[in-house]
């Protein structure tokens, strides 16, 4: 009896898998036709996960702002000439390469797709939808900074900006390091809720990581 | 659109974001959040959250202390004036049999004519009720202890146990529990303090000071400064100020929860070596 539902929630996760995967088919088959506007859905699809990765990873907007376009620019190249064995994969592929673009930028090298042109027609990035998301994420984390104490946001200054650790910040502040490292994951959660919270209320406001969610529209 | 329960973001959302998870867990967060826009969305927020704050003027902030030390500091005040009371009653135990024993002490006659045999005897029973201060001075109360409310981070079965007993009171049971926690668990240390301080509590000293040494000894900690005090405690209950002013200058130097205390004690060791 319990497992019913279960087995359908499964069922239902393995279709959506699936369904994912015939996306990613049909995306890389109309790239590798030439399809342009095929290039253009890519962009949108990847140009933020891509970017929160080089983020993540660098720990330096201003560089991941730099190197997303040469990540988008390598992917597409490679895609155009058919690199992609498992069109499935292409999440997996877009990550390696993001990757693959960062450590060759920490090693000084010089990359550039091995492309026979540089592709002049891609899309501009960030794309104007970008922009008005990047404002209303920024808005949305200066509610969200203001909503957290005193103590809590310096906890969350001390760790994402100056890359603490717990019991060096309770050095600081005079405070044990199981209070720090409570109070940095619970003002991390309220960060997390405020900004769902947000999404949720604000009519027509909705930041959906660069792709578009049907579930919204 | 890929079903999540969230559980990866949950995980490792906070580590990611601050470049400290590990780089397996990072592909495979990475993997899991270019398929899901709700984890995205998550990584997004968090990551513009942590850029909004470095254009934030850092708060001055002076951290409010947490009731353990307001409450040490309380009693480390009401210790002091105790202190106090207990040097000066010393002290004039001390001069009135001086007084007394001296053939040319008379009834009546002026305190001026005592005072050159009253100095020294009142010193040396200052001096000898020293060591006795000292063991007075010693807390060797059992610390309150307070399981993190942290989610998702299991505790050992017999850790848990083992602090029940501990929380009830139970130092017996506490300790048997707790030689129980593997050498390896992530709560061995906190083993190794907790059974300190029962055996310290049931007046086994010297196997005590083992167990807080090999915690104060084994670096960062929640315990470590803990196991400072505590063992400064113990250095007090044998009279040993020079041992329990070391422990009690590691002790502050770490600048956690017992530093208060620590100072108080200090001030406190003052007091007595300076009579």
């Amino acid at each position: 009896m319990s497992d019913e539902p279960e087995a359908k929630i499964d069922s239902l996760v393995q279709e959506a898998a699936r369904e994912a995967a015939r996306e990613k088919v049909v995306l890389v088959a109309a790239i590798v036709g030439g399809d342009r506007e095929a290039e253009r859905a890519f962009v949108e699809r990847y140009l933020g996960p891509v970017r929160a990765l080089l983020v993540a990873r660098s720990r330096n907007p201003d560089l991941a702002a730099d190197l997303v376009q040469d990540v988008m620019i390598e992917a597409i190249c490679a895609l155009r000439r058919d690199q992609l064995r498992e069109p499935g994969k292409l999440s997996s592929f877009v990550i390696a390469i993001a990757r693959n673009v960062l450590n060759s930028h920490f090693r000084g090298e010089v990359r550039r797709p091995a492309s026979l042109e540089l592709p002049d027609n891609l899309p501009a990035l960030p794309s104007n939808d970008h922009r008005v998301e990047d404002e209303e994420r920024e808005a949305l984390a200066l509610r969200a900074i203001a909503s957290l104490e005193p103590l809590d946001k310096s906890i969350l200054q001390l760790t994402l900006m100056d890359g603490l650790k717990p019991g060096v910040i309770a050095e600081r502040l005079r405070l044990s390091p199981d209070v720090v490292r409570q109070r940095k994951l619970r003002a991390t959660r309220k960060v997390i809720e405020f900004v769902r919270r947000q999404s949720q209320s604000d009519a027509g406001v909705h930041i959906v990581s660069g792709r578009k969610n049907d579930s919204l529209h | 659109m890929i079903h999540c329960t969230e559980t990866l973001a949950e995980q490792h959302l906070g580590s990611y974001v601050e470049g400290t998870l590990a780089d397996d867990e990072a592909l495979q967060f990475e993997e899991h959040y270019f398929d899901c826009p709700e984890c995205l969305a998550q990584v997004q927020a968090l990551q513009a959250v942590a850029l909004q704050l470095r254009n934030q003027p850092r708060p001055r902030l002076k951290a409010p202390a947490p009731w353990p030390i307001r409450l040490g500091a309380l009693l480390a005040l009401a210790a002091m004036v105790m202190i106090s009371l207990f040097v000066l009653r010393a002290r004039h135990d001390a001069a009135r049999p001086s007084i007394a024993a001296s053939p040319a002490q008379q009834p009546g006659t002026a305190p001026s004519n005592a005072s050159p045999s009253g100095g020294a005897p009142s010193n040396a029973a200052a001096a000898a009720s020293a060591p006795a201060a000292l063991a007075r001075l010693a807390d060797l109360t059992l610390p309150a202890y307070q399981a993190s409310q942290l989610r998702g981070e299991g505790r050992n079965p017999q850790f848990e146990a083992g602090m029940a007993a501990y929380t009830g009171r139970d130092c017996a049971h506490a300790l048997k529990a707790l030689a129980k926690v593997p050498a390896e668990d992530e709560d061995s240390r906190g083993a190794h303090f907790y059974s300190g301080v029962c055996l310290m509590q049931q007046g086994d000293m010297a196997g005590a000071a083992e167990r807080l040494r090999s915690v104060a000894n084994a670096g960062d900690s929640p315990q470590q400064e803990a196991a400072f005090y505590y063992l400064a405690q113990i250095a007090l209950a044998d009279q040993d100020a020079a041992a329990a002013r070391r422990y009690l200058g590691h002790a502050v130097q770490l600048h956690g929860d017992f530093e208060a205390r620590a100072q108080a004690e200090f001030s406190r060791l003052r007091v007595i070596k300076g009579n």
